[in-house]
Order: structure tokens, then C-alpha cells, then sequence
């Protein structure tokens, strides 16, 4: 365990523990790196195999034309808001103890947006057209149809993701300087042409912050209306099920809830595997399990108030639905995904002294991104499996390379934020840094 | 050049007609035969699907005589309700489609540009009809049966949607003929396959925008009525109710 | 062949026949009379040729649109009087009779053991001098099982079978021989009746499947919607009366579950009260020979063993005299029991009483043609005489045996031990075009042309207004090296020579048919030649007068000896009655090579690719079967296994199987699916006609374990059985 520095002294040590990773790589790593790599490579085989046969390799059918891949793109777009609420939103409110945990997060939204643009591509019919969802310029002088929410998720997602990757870059610039200085080899001309001249006068903090507080209300916003238009994909449909106000509210609470509970994680495996119990401490889960606590009220609240509407209203169109959910072909997978996103988190997280347990407060986090997980399929499914012609009902359970093709891509997302762990220091060393001065400051006055 | 572009291009050329397609389905005549299902899959090339992709609920029909079972023996009764687009002209499933690969006709037609079509299928989620049908692979025929297939019809390949057209081939050629003799389309004068085969006349079909043609009397019989009405997709299909003693 | 030499037509070009539909103009068809030679093909122009189908026996006037020497859709004929230019499932899946993938693509002779399946390639030489030479060797010993066949073909056939003495045998699982021979019976007409659906008010209905697959699906479905909405502001009426109910009763305002078998007493309670009450529309002089017919059962008796309760007996009486033109039609189910034509006599006599017999809106035939060339049908064998072949093949009166588009062993039960005929035949050839089971036995093959490569044509005077001469011609170059049966059983008979050269002078089946013809068409005024006259009948499909005068039918009616069904199996052992019935799409079996008809699914079960076995929910729940559970029958004679399917429509005292799947061979689509529930009938017959009375074996279920896979159009597994409707709005 390594001893939290006290001082000013302590700048080195935060300089060295927080680059180790980058420095020294063990057998373990190549060995999880390479397990990974296996699993991704059976999912991109499945991948191939169903580009080359045909989609119909999944289990997909009238009147259920989306499934595993549309439930998995809900879900890890929710998992990438998890970066920007928590920087964002902690920034924002000038939470201190977000220092250590932003940048992993930020990471997280990275990857997780990386993922979800996948699993567009898996979706598609004819993967090899999928140019004609861009707006370039052709001879026909055909563009998108930006009637479609579909053509809006694509901007949404595509400056989401542009924002983001500003939003994760701006802050990382003072470490790249550092990396810069301090790593020798191959990467160094590539922190050197990202630090951009980084080499912390006074004007480049200055703009550098400004910047950063420009941007963290931006991308807030940014993130509240994309996972809006992710739920306006179901709400402006006139599925059973799916037509309701209430979606937009829902996906954006939803997403936040899941990208806490993988942040928990995330942190919690970081933490042990890098030993940065010194920096990664009890307070910042408490907090992290408050905010949970906040989400999983929220969530639940919301989720009442739609299937009271629903149940209250008593439309036989919508009824079929909610009876497949509550208690007829749904009920199972419906009462795990209550009890893994609302009962357990909240009979667990109610307790003060759970809430600073790490490891329980990560089995919580997964859990929440298994049900959340579920709750995606079960959004989609049972709404598109009840049309209001009852002679077409019908089920659906992904099959094998659907399965393979989603256990591959998390597979990919772990390798990717297992790489990127070697590229750039899990927290923000000058943030870590500020931080500590920050508080060195306030114990001196 | 077809019709169409003609008279989006030279409205001043080529004397203009206009036309809004409309199909009426008596319910009171549909004896559930499914000679229209056959009579569509040989006009449209519609794939042979096969036992297993059927058994995986893919088995692609245009139209379809959807069967609801209502009370218990001996009371039982049987309806049939033979469902193909409805062409509606509020079509939910063009909206949603990002690439207008679903997209209306001036005629009314709710028209599926194969070509465009990427595959995303939210139009066959947004239609309450049920009525679009995937290409879940390459369509396959074994030698020869491919040698019946209709020359004035693409076959579709796999990831593309599909749907009724109302025979938008023999609307055509309807429409070129009547062009040719520098008139209007006379009623009866296209018939869909559908509408062709049907023994008992439970199909009819025709241009709303004649007000003699049967389809524009049949409209206003007082047991017409649309497929979920109620959802404001203003279909192109009117049923008349099937009657009971 | 004429047909390629290509000069020969030239002159003949394009004649655009305008196909008016009356009341509504038509598309221009490019009708034209002869396959057209290659230059005058114009590439991307659809040319269309009139035929006639022969997917089943009804016989619809068809147009077949060929686009550069390939045929591409069938549909039906406008101008035709049958079908009114409206074609059924069946008719547009000829096309994949013809581009089927498994055809036979040439003669073939037997290798290995019989029915082992290898066949090898031969000549057209080799194959007729081997026939003719085993029709030497197996001198007056010939038997030919041939679908029943008319016109020209028929007479061929004919004249080469009775010189050889052999044994010509008219056989057809569908044929629906009872109602022909109730018809027979009790009207002295071989023909059956125009039954004038579209004009008659209300229609009671005794089993009749007319929307589905008996006598003449099309023309009744155009008959049926005229019933319904053909009339301003009269809409016929229509109860039918049967155990399980079928797609016709589906159609039906009321339909009314009976005790099987039972039908007959069900229409004497009818006519009891008729009589009773003064109702009938007969004079009482004429009507004193059926009063003790009908009043052998009291009403009492009646509906405790119909089952059908004395008031609904009353009330359909009492709708039938007030009725203006009331109908009664009996089949299907109806005629399935040992007592089948008594039913079917039972019912002729109530429309004698309810005055339908000549009537518009009722049964009507035509006066019989007056024409040179023989208008009389082959009459059809039944199932009992098909058995009575089984013992001389035994005995070896009989050893070669022909098959011609009949598929015997299929569509037999396997009681009746046909595959014996099979087994003890010296030689068997077949004719047909596919590998169907029976066909797999043979040890030539000599194959057809698919009809729509060949010409044939066909007389027809069943159920149709007017009777008409039909042709069909080749619409498209034969595929494979097959060739025209006709063509083969002429060559044949000039080999055979002696008096049978003599009788069969022509040099090709084309011609035999042109001397015939001759004398069929007309000549008008101003006289036309007869070429032309040929060649507007071929542009048309054939050839029928507009209208033909209506013979009158004596009233007098044969009595009636009703007795009540008998089963095999006893009834503690095997409790449940058991109904195989012809799909819609396969019928007895013969639509299963069609990828197309696999995959319609019934419109009733929504099943499709395979067999299954329907049960009354009740019953299925007192048996513990669910839906998709594996179960087996098991009668007497044999047991198959399928899934089971709940069927709401079903007397709970009834298994219902579909025919048409279950074949050891044909194809590709065919061979292996399903099961077919023939297995489980016993010989037993109806007493008057001798046909197989497919619902007199009893059987038993049982569940097995494990469930098996039933594809369905309808997927909501979790409501197997009651769906609701009311999102329809507006649906009644
Ligand atoms: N065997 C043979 N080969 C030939 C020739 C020949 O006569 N016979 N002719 C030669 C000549 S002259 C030519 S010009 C070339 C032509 O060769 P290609 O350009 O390959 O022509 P096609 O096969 O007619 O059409 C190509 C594809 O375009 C698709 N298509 C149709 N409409 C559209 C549309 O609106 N959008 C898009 N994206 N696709 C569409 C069609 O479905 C088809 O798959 O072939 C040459 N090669
Ligand atoms: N339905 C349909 N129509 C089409 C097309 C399509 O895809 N579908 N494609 C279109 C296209 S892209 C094209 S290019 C045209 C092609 O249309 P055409 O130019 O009509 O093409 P071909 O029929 O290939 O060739 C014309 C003739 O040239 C003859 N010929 C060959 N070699 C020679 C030679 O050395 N000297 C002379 N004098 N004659 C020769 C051939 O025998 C043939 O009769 O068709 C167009 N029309
Ligand atoms: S063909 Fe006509 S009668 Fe038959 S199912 Fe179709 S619509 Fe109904
Ligand atoms: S029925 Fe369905 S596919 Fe057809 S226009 Fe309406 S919404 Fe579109
Ligand atoms: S499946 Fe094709 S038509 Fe349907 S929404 Fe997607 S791209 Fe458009
Ligand atoms: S109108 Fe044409 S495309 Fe539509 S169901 Fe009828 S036959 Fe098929
Ligand atoms: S009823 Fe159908 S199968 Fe029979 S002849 Fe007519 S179209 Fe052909």
C-alpha cells in the first residue's frame, strides 16, 4: 500500500506513482491483454461471419427488428455519460473530490463511445452502405433524412463524441507536458506533438482553465440532450410501449445510473491493481455511492411514474406490454432487472457504513450495469414483440453470435481502456497535484 | 423515362394526370383462400424463404390473411383479415428512415427504394401494420426456378427492407399505356396480382381521385373502415366489414 | 416438332385480344395462339398464351404470360366460364411444376433392386422399344392407373388399353367419387350439377370444403363472392354443418359441430319437419316416395345422436322454406364414412323438397352437349377397386403395371396394401414427371412434358354453367429431354401395329387432337376454316357455347336405405374419431414439390413445411397435451407421430390431420417432411361407392416426450389459441 505524501514534498512521489503504469508493465498485464485479445477476436470473427452470411445470424424477426445490438448501444452510450456527469457535473459544482476520479471516467466515456458506434455498424442490414447515412456530397444530390431520429442520434453521437474528446484532451495537455518530459522511447514524439508547447506558464493555465470552464457546461448539456434523442429514438415511435414523454428523462437518469455503477467498478479494480488506495480513498466511493443513491431514486421514480401511466391508463395496446413485463413472458428477466437496479442498490446503499465499503460498492456497480443491461433488452423487446395486430406477437432471445458478437465487444472495450491505462495516467496528475496544494493551503490558513 | 419523371420534369409536355391508389379489402367476400399470397410472391419475386428461416418467424409475405380465433368450441368463430401495406399517406415508416430509402410517391404510394436502403428497420418497428418484411439474407432459388422470376421486378438482395408495392410495376405499365393513347387510366384497367387472383373478389382496386371508380364508391360503403384507425396513419386500404346474419 | 420450324407461324404473328371483364375494362393482353419461333420474340414484351390448369381436376381457363421463351406468372382466364379469370394457390404454383428443380429430365431405367432408387440415363429409342417389348411379353396382362384424364388423352388412352386388354383405372384421391356417385344415383347424371351459388340466398352446407379444395375451388370462391356482395341489397346466408371447422365453415354466418357420420340423419330431421309442417316445395304426390325415407329416425333420435339440438333442426327448417332460393350442398366430411352417399342422396332428395333442383339459385344441368366426339368423363375407380387390382397383380392376371400422375402408394392407405401391386408387378413404367413415391418403384421411366410444355385438352361438365371443350398448348420449349405422353402412347401404337396402328393413324397426339377437334368447334356463318377456327380457339383456351339449354330432372328419387357409420378400432381402445383432410395448398400430396405451397401456411392452424395434429383444447387438456407437444396416433393399422396444435374448432371427440405431407420421396421440398396420416386408415369403404372412407378408423393419442418444432406463420405461442381482435376497430 502506498502512503499518501504529505507537503510539498509529496510532488514527486505523485509524479512517480501515477506514471508507474506507463512505466513498468508486468506478465499479468500481457496475460489479461491477451485474453482479451482472444475474446475480441471471436467476436470480430462472429462480426465477419455475419457481414459475409447475412444480419439473419441474429435471431431477429418481424415484428422484432431490433434486439441485442440496439439494447447494447442504449447501454453503452449510458455507460459513456458516466465521464462526462461525473467530471462535468463535479467540475461544475467545484466538487474537490472529484480530482482523482475524473479522468478515469473521462476515459471510460471514450471507450464506451467507441463501443456504441460499433455496435450501430453491427446492427446495419448492409454495413457496406453505411455511408449512406453521412451527409457527403454525391452526384444525386441525395442527403440524409434528418426527419429521422436515427439521423439525429448520428450528429448527437458524432458531436458527443467530438466534444468529449476535447473535453478528455484539454486536461490532459499538462500531462502530456510531463510524459513528455519524463518518458523516454517511442511515445515521446507523440506526447510531445499532443502537449502542444505545453510548459505551464502562467498565460497557459489561464487559458487552459478558461477553456476547460467553457467547455464543462457545454458538454453537460451535450450529454443531456444525447441521451434525450437515445430515448427519442423509442419515445417519438408509435410502438406500444415506447410512445411516452417520459422516455428522454428516463434514458438520460438511466445512463447516468449505469456510468456510476461501471465508474464504481472501474475505480475499485484501478485502485487495486495499481495500488492507488492513496489516492483513490473511502470518501471519494462514499461520494460516488451517494450519488448512486440519488440515481437509483431518480430511476426508480421515473420508471413508477411511466408504468403507473401505463397501468392506470389501461390501453389493451400498452397493457400487453406491461403484462409481458410484470408477469407473463418478461416477468423473469423484468423482477432481476428491478431487483439488480433498484432494490438491491438501495437496500445496500442505505447504510452509511456500505457506503465506504469499496469492494461492496463495486459488486453493487456491477450488478446495476447487469440490470441496466437487461432493462435495455427489456425496453426493446416486449414493446416491439406486442404490435397492436396480436396475430403477429412474438419473442426473441439473441443468439449465439449475437452473443459472442456483445461478449467480444466488452471484450474490446476493456482492451481498449487497458491500453489506453499505458497511454495516459489513470487520474490527472496535475489536478491530483492542484488538489493536494489546494488542501495543503487550507490546512496552512 | 417513366411517367413520373416526365411530369416532375416537363409538366408542360405531357398532360397530366393524377393519381391516388387505393385498395379495398370486403371482408365480407375474403374467404381466407391465401390465392393472393402466391399470386404476390409469383408477381414480386418474393424469396422462398424455407423451413428454417420460416420457423425463425422470417417467412416473408406482402400480404398476409392474418387469422384471430374468437369464443370456444362449439361457439368458436374465425375471422381473416388480409393485411399487406396499407400505404398510408401518414406513414409512419417513412419519417424514421434516415436514408428516404421509405418515402412517398406524388400517387400515394409508399414506395421502398431497395437500393437505398442500408438496413437500419426502424420503419418495420414504426409500422403498426406489420407490413414491412426484411431480407435476412441473399434470396436464393434452386436451379432452375429462378427462370420464373419477373423480369419487371427487382429481387432484393440480403439487409434490405421490403414491402407491398401495389404491384407499382403493372401501375406503370397501366399508366404507359394509358399515356400512350393520351388518356387517363380507366378503372379495372390495373389490377394487382392480388387483386387479380382473388376468386372472390374480396380486392379492389383503383384511383380515389375518380370519383366513378369502384374503389371511390366503395370507400364511402357504411362498412368501410381502416386498420387502427385511430393511430392517424390515414391508410391507403379500406376494409368493409364482414357482415354477420 | 411443328412447333420450332419456324416459318411455319410466322404468318400467324401477334393477336391482341382485348380480355374484357364485364363492367370493367381490362389490360391488353398480347394473347397469342402458338409458342412463338424465336425471331418473333421480342425481348422485354410479355406474350400470353391461354391453357388450362391441370393442378387439379377442376380445370381453370388460364393465360400464361411468357416473357423471351420463359414462362413467368399464370393467371387466370377472363373469358373463361369456370373460373371468370381468377386463379387459386395451387394454379399459380404450376410454375414450379415446371422450373422444379427435382423434374425427371429423361427417360430412365431402373438399377439395382426396385425401389432402390438408382436410375440410369437412356434413350428415347431405348426406352419405348424396352415398353413395347415388355407390353409383348406381358400380352393382355397390362393395368394403366392414370389420373383421370379427359378428352383426347383419355381416348388414346383408351383405345391402346382396351386393344391390349388391359385394365384402365381413373383414380384420383380428391376425385370426390361419392358425390358423383350420390349424383349418379339419385339424378341419373354423370355429370355433376352447375351449382348456382351466386344466385341462391341461403346455403346450407353439409361439409362441402368448396372455398378450400372439393370439385371446383375457384369457381365457387368467384360463386361465393357474388353470394355474399354480389347482389345490391341481398347477402346470402350460409350455416355449415361439420365436426371440425374447416376454411369453408370459417366462412359460414353459423356453423353447426356434429357427431361424424351423422350428417344424413341430421338432414332427414331437416325433412321431417319439412314435410311435417307443409314447408316442402313439392307436390305431396311426388313427395310420398321420401316420406318414409325421411322419417326412419324420430327427431328425438336424431339430435341425441347428431348432437344438434331439436331447435336448431327446427330453425334451419323453417330457413329453408323461407328461404327464396335456398342451397344445399353435401361433401367433404360429410361423405368420409361408410354411409357417404347415403348422406349425399339424403341431401339430393332435400333439395328435391326444397324445390333447388333446375332452379336458379339451386342445381342445374346442362342439357348433355350434342357432339360427335364422346363428352362423357372416364368414370372414376375407387379405393375398393383399387384393392381389387392388389389380388390379380397376386394372382399374376395382371403384371405390368403403367402409372401416369398417380401416386398410389402415398396416397393409399397402407391397409390396403397396394405397395403388394408394387412389389408383384413383372414390369412397372411410369409416365410421370417427378419422383413421387410410387414413381420411385418403377422400372422405366418414359417422362412427361410438364403442361405447360404440351398439348392436351380436356372436356369438362362438372359444376360449370355451360360445358366446355378446353385446350392447352405448349407455352414454352420443353426444359429437359421429356416428352408428351400423348406423343409417346402414339408412337407406341404404331410399334404395337395391327389394328391398333389403324386405330391410331396420326402421326403425332397433336393431330389426333386436331381430327377431334374438327368436329368439336362450330362452324359459323359465313363458315370459317377450320385453321382459323383452331387457332381462335387456342387464343381463347379452348372452346364453349355462351349458353346451353337446362334439362329437366325427374323428381322421382330412388329411395334411401340410411344406415349409421361404422368405424374400425373399438371405440374403448381408440376413442376418438380421426379426420385426415387435403390441405389447402398440398392437397392429397401432390402440391408438396411447390416451395410455394410449403410455405402458405393454412389458413386456419397458420402451420406450413410440415404435419401436424389437431385436438380440441378440452381434450388436449384432459390428455395433458400441450401446445407443441410431440404426440402420437394410433389406430389399428399404424401410428404417426407430429406436434400437437390446439384446434378451437375441433369436436372434442375428433383428431384432425392434414394430408399432403409424409412422402418417401418427390423431391427435394417433398421427401422426408412431415407425416402422412393415410397410415392410420383401415379398409373400410363406402358402402355405395367403394370409396375409402377416410373417416371411419378410430384412434388413440398419446403424449410423448419431448415437444418437436411446427413452423407457424403465427408466432404468439403464449396465447396458442385465442387472440382477440378488438384492436381492429370497426371489425365485427
Ligand atoms: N455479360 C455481359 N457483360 C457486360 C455487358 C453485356 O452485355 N453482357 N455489357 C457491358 C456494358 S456495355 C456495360 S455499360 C456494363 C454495365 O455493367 P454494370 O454497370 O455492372 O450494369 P448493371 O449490371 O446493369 O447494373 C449494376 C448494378 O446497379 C444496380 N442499380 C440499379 N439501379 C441503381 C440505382 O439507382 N442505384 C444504385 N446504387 N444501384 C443501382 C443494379 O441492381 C445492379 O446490381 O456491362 C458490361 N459488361
Ligand atoms: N434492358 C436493358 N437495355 C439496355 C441496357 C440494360 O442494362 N438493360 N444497357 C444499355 C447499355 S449500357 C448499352 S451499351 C446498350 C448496348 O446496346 P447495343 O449497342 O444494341 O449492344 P449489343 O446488343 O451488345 O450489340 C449490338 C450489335 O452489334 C453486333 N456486333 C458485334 N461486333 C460487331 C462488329 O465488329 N461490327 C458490327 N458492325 N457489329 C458488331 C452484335 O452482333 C449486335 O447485334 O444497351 C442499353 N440497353
Ligand atoms: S385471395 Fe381473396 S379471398 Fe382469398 S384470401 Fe386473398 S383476399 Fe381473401
Ligand atoms: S403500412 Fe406500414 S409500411 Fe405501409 S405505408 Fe403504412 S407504415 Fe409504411
Ligand atoms: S431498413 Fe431500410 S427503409 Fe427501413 S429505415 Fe432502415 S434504411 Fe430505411
Ligand atoms: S398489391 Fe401487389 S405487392 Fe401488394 S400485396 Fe397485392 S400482389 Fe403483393
Ligand atoms: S382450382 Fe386451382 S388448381 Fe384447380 S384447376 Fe383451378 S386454378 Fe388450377
Amino acid at each position: 500500500m502506498t502512503k499518501r505524501p504529505v507537503g510539498w514534498e509529496e510532488i514527486p512521489v505523485i509524479n512517480r506513482n501515477l506514471l508507474s503504469p506507463l512505466q513498468t508493465t508486468t506478465w499479468r498485464y500481457f496475460l489479461w491483454v491477451g485474453v482479451l485479445g482472444c475474446f475480441v477476436a471471436a467476436g470480430a470473427g462472429a462480426w465477419t461471419y455475419q457481414i459475409q452470411t447475412g444480419i439473419g445470424q441474429t435471431d431477429l424477426h418481424p415484428p422484432i427488428f431490433w434486439g441485442s445490438y440496439i439494447g447494447s448501444f442504449v447501454f453503452w452510450i449510458g455507460v459513456s455519460h458516466s465521464g462526462t456527469f461525473i467530471s462535468g457535473v463535479l467540475r461544475l459544482t467545484n466538487a474537490e473530490w472529484r480530482r482523482p476520479v475524473t479522468r478515469m471516467a473521462e476515459l471510460m466515456t471514450i471507450v464506451a463511445l467507441i463501443v456504441t458506434a460499433l455496435f450501430v455498424f453491427y446492427h446495419l442490414g448492409r454495413v457496406w452502405r453505411f455511408y449512406y447515412l453521412i451527409p457527403y456530397p454525391n452526384q444525386r444530390e441525395l442527403w440524409p433524412n434528418f426527419r429521422s431520429p436515427l439521423m439525429w442520434d448520428a450528429t448527437a453521437i458524432f458531436t458527443y463524441a467530438t466534444a468529449s474528446t476535447i473535453y478528455i484532451y484539454l486536461p490532459l495537455i499538462p500531462d502530456f507536458a510531463l510524459m513528455r518530459d519524463r518518458i523516454q522511447g517511442w511515445r515521446k514524439p507523440i506526447y510531445r506533438w499532443l502537449a502542444v508547447g505545453w510548459h505551464g506558464s502562467q498565460a497557459q493555465w489561464q487559458t487552459l482553465e478558461t477553456a476547460i470552464r467553457i467547455i464543462t457546461p457545454l458538454i453537460v448539456m451535450v450529454m443531456i440532450s444525447v441521451h434525450s434523442i437515445v430515448g427519442w429514438d423509442f419515445g417519438v415511435s408509435l410502438v406500444p410501449g415506447w410512445h411516452s414523454t417520459i422516455f428522454a428523462p428516463y434514458f438520460v437518469v438511466g445512463a447516468v445510473h449505469s456510468g456510476l455503477g461501471m465508474a464504481v467498478a472501474g475505480l475499485y479494480i484501478l485502485r487495486q491493481t495499481y495500488r492507488l488506495d492513496g489516492y483513490i480513498q473511502e470518501k471519494h466511493f462514499e461520494k460516488l455511492a451517494q450519488l448512486l443513491m440519488v440515481t437509483t431514486l431518480v430511476l426508480a421514480y421515473l420508471y413508477f411514474a411511466e408504468q403507473l401511466t401505463v397501468w392506470y391508463g389501461n390501453v389493451p395496446d400498452h397493457m400487453a406490454v406491461q403484462n409481458s413485463l410484470l408477469t407473463e413472458m418478461y416477468a423473469v428477466p423484468f423482477w432481476v432487472m428491478v431487483g439488480c437496479i433498484y432494490l438491491l442498490p438501495l437496500l445496500t446503499l442505505v447504510w452509511p457504513r456500505f457506503r465506504r465499503w469499496p469492494f461492496g460498492l463495486m459488486v453493487i456497480g456491477l450488478i446495476i450495469n447487469v440490470g441496466m443491461y437487461i432493462e435495455r433488452m427489456l425496453i426493446i423487446v416486449p414493446s416491439l414483440g406486442h404490435p397492436r395486430l396480436s396475430f403477429q406477437w412474438s419473442e426473441y432471445f439473441p443468439s449465439l453470435i449475437e452473443f459472442t458478437i456483445m461478449i467480444g465487444t466488452l471484450a474490446f472495450a476493456l482492451l481498449l481502456y487497458s491500453l489506453a491505462l499505458k497511454f495516459v495516467p489513470a487520474i490527472s496528475i496535475w489536478e491530483e497535484k492542484a488538489g493536494r496544494i489546494h488542501e495543503y493551503k487550507t490546512r496552512e490558513e | 423515362m417513366s411517367q413520373d419523371n416526365q411530369e416532375a420534369h416537363e409538366p408542360s409536355k405531357q398532360p397530366t394526370w393524377s393519381y391516388k391508389w387505393e385498395m379495398v379489402v370486403d371482408l365480407d367476400r375474403c374467404s381466407g383462400c391465401e390465392a393472393c399470397v402466391v399470386a404476390c410472391h409469383a408477381e414480386n419475386n418474393i424469396r422462398i424463404s424455407g423451413e428454417e428461416e420460416a420457423a425463425q418467424g422470417r417467412a416473408i409475405n406482402w400480404i398476409r390473411i392474418e387469422r384471430y380465433w374468437e369464443g370456444e368450441y362449439p361457439n368458436v368463430k374465425v375471422k381473416f383479415l388480409p393485411v399487406m401495406c396499407q400505404h398510408c399517406d401518414e406513414a409512419p415508416c417513412e419519417p424514421v428512415c434516415p436514408v428516404y430509402a421509405s418515402y412517398h410517391t406524388p400517387e400515394g404510394l409508399n414506395a421502398q427504394v431497395y437500393n437505398r436502403c442500408v438496413g437500419v428497420r426502424y420503419c418495420g418497428n414504426n409500422c403498426p401494420y406489420v407490413a414491412r418484411q426484411f431480407n435476412w439474407f441473399d434470396p436464393h432459388w434452386e436451379e432452375p426456378l429462378a427462370e420464373q422470376l419477373n423480369p419487371d421486378v427487382s429481387v432484393r438482395s440480403g439487409g434490405v427492407m421490403e414491402k407491398c408495392t401495389f404491384c407499382v410495376q403493372r401501375i406503370r405499365r397501366g399508366k404507359e399505356t394509358a399515356a400512350k393513347e393520351g388518356r387517363r387510366v380507366r378503372d379495372g384497367d390495373i389490377t394487382p396480382a392480388c387483386v387479380q387472383s382473388c376468386p372472390t373478389s374480396a380486392l379492389i382496386f383503383g384511383d380515389r381521385n375518380d370519383p366513378d371508380s369502384r374503389v371511390s364508391h366503395l370507400k364511402k360503403s357504411e362498412r368501410g373502415f381502416h386498420l387502427l384507425e385511430s393511430l392517424g396513419t390515414h391508410p391507403s386500404v379500406t376494409y368493409l366489414r364482414r357482415l354477420s346474419e | 416438332m411443328d412447333l420450332y420450324r419456324r416459318t411455319l407461324f410466322k404468318l400467324l404473328g401477334l393477336t391482341a385480344a382485348g380480355t374484357a371483364l364485364p363492367g370493367c375494362e381490362r389490360e391488353v393482353h398480347n394473347l397469342v395462339p402458338y409458342l412463338l419461333p424465336d425471331e418473333d420474340i421480342v425481348p422485354g414484351v410479355a406474350n400470353w398464351y391461354a391453357s388450362t390448369c391441370q393442378e387439379c381436376e377442376a380445370g381453370c381457363g388460364i393465360i400464361v404470360r411468357v416473357m423471351e421463351g420463359r414462362a413467368k406468372k399464370i393467371e387466370g382466364n377472363p373469358q373463361h366460364p369456370l373460373n371468370e379469370g381468377k386463379l387459386c394457390a395451387r394454379g399459380h404454383a404450376a410454375l414450379q411444376g415446371l422450373y422444379n428443380p427435382d423434374r425427371i429430365q429423361g427417360p430412365l431405367k431402373r438399377e439395382g433392386r426396385r425401389g432402390e432408387g438408382r436410375f440410369r440415363p437412356i434413350s428415347w429409342e431405348e426406352g419405348l422399344s424396352e415398353w413395347v417389348e415388355q407390353l409383348h411379353s406381358h400380352a393382355r396382362t397390362s393395368a394403366m392407373i392414370t389420373r383421370p384424364v379427359t378428352g383426347t388423352l383419355a381416348s388414346l388412352f383408351t383405345t391402346v388399353i382396351n386393344s391390349i386388354s388391359g385394365r384402365l383405372i381413373f383414380y384420383e384421391s380428391t376425385g370426390e367419387r361419392t358425390v358423383k356417385k350420390a349424383n349418379y344415383l339419385s339424378f341419373n347424371r354423370r355429370e355433376l350439377p352447375y351449382y348456382d351459388l351466386a344466385h341462391s340466398d341461403y346455403l346450407l352446407s353439409f361439409g362441402t370444403p368448396f372455398l378450400e379444395h372439393w370439385l371446383s375451388p375457384v369457381s365457387f370462391g368467384v360463386a361465393y363472392g357474388k353470394f355474399r356482395q354480389g347482389r345490391p341489397m341481398a347477402r346470402g346466408r350460409f350455416i355449415q354443418v361439420e365436426p371440425r371447422l374447416s376454411l369453408t365453415a370459417a366462412n359460414a354466418d353459423r356453423w353447426i359441430p356434429i357427431r361424424p357420420g351423422t350428417e344424413g340423419l341430421l338432414v332427414m330431421g331437416i325433412g321431417q319437419i319439412l314435410m311435417r309442417e307443409g314447408l316442402t316445395r313439392l307436390a305431396s304426390s311426388q313427395q310420398a316416395s321420401l316420406q318414409r325415407t325421411f322419417t326412419s329416425f324420430s327427431l328425438d333420435d336424431i339430435s341425441a345422436a347428431t348432437e344438434v339440438s331439436p331447435d336448431v333442426i327446427t330453425k334451419l327448417a323453417h330457413e329453408l322454406s323461407s328461404a327464396n332460393a335456398p342451397l344445399i350442398m353435401g361433401g367433404g366430411p360429410a361423405a368420409a364414412h361408410t354411409n357417404g352417399t347415403e348422406t349425399l342422396m339424403l341431401i339430393n332428395a332435400l333439395n328435391m323438397l326444397i324445390g333447388a333442383i333446375g332452379r336458379r339459385g339451386g342445381l342445374q344441368w346442362a342439357e348433355p352437349p350434342d357432339s360427335p366426339v364422346e363428352t362423357v368423363q372416364p368414370e372414376l375407380s375407387s379405393e375398393q377397386m383399387l384393392t381389387a387390382l392388389v389380388q390379380e397383380f397376386e394372382e399374376g392376371s395382371r403384371s405390368l403395371l403403367h402409372l401416369y400422375l398417380a401416386d398410389p402408394l402415398f396416397t393409399l392407405p397402407p391397409s390396403l396394401k397396394f405397395e403388394r401391386v408394387l412389389k408383384q408387378a413383372g414390369f412397372i413404367v411410369s409416365f410421370s414427371p417427378f419422383f413421387d413415391d410410387s414413381t420411385s418403384m418403377a422400372d422405366l421411366i418414359l417422362p412427361d412434358h410438364h403442361p405447360l410444355e404440351s398439348w392436351k385438352d380436356h372436356f369438362q361438365a362438372d359444376t360449370i354453367a355451360v360445358p366446355s371443350w378446353n385446350l392447352s398448348q405448349p407455352v414454352v420449349r420443353p426444359l429437359y429431354d421429356t416428352r408428351a405422353i400423348g406423343d409417346v402412347w402414339v408412337e407406341a401404337a404404331h410399334r404395337l401395329g395391327g389394328s391398333l396402328g389403324e386405330q391410331v393413324p396420326w402421326n403425332t397426339f397433336q393431330d389426333m387432337m386436331k381430327t377431334r377437334w374438327e368436329a368439336v368447334l362450330p362452324n359459323h356463318h359465313p363458315p370459317l376454316s377450320f385453321e382459323t377456327r383452331w387457332r381462335n380457339a387456342l387464343q381463347q383456351g379452348g372452346w364453349w357455347p355462351v349458353d346451353v339449354p337446362r334439362q329437366q330432372i325427374s323428381p322421382d328419387m330412388p329411395s334411401i336405405t340410411y344406415e349409421l357409420p361404422e368405424f374400425l378400432g373399438n371405440i374403448s381402445d381408440f376413442p376418438f374419431y380421426c379426420y385426415p383432410y387435403p390441405s389447402l395448398g398440398l392437397s392429397d400430396g401432390r402440391g408438396a414439390n411447390r416451395p410455394w405451397l410449403q410455405e402458405l401456411p393454412d389458413p386456419l392452424t397458420t402451420g406450413m413445411w410440415g404435419t401436424w395434429i389437431e385436438l380440441n383444447p378440452t381434450t388436449a387438456k384432459a390428455l395433458g397435451i400441450n401446445p407443441g407437444d410431440q404426440v402420437r396416433v394410433t389406430s389399428e393399422y399404424g401410428s404417426i407421430e407430429a406436434s400437437a396444435l390446439l384446434f378451437p374448432g375441433l369436436h372434442p371427440d375428433m383428431i384432425a390431420i392434414p394430408l399432403g405431407q409424409g412422402h418417401r420421396a418427390y423431391g427435394r421440398y417433398a421427401r422426408g417432411r412431415g407425416v402422412n396420416p393415410m397410415m392410420l386408415l383401415g379398409p373400410k369403404f363406402d358402402r355405395q361407392s367403394g370409396s375409402l372412407a377416410t373417416g371411419g378408423t378410430r384412434v388413440r393419442v398419446e403424449r410423448l416426450k419431448g415437444g418437436s418444432k411446427l413452423v407457424m406463420l403465427d408466432q404468439s405461442k403464449q396465447h396458442p389459441v385465442l387472440q382477440r381482435m378488438q384492436e381492429m376497430g370497426g371489425v365485427s
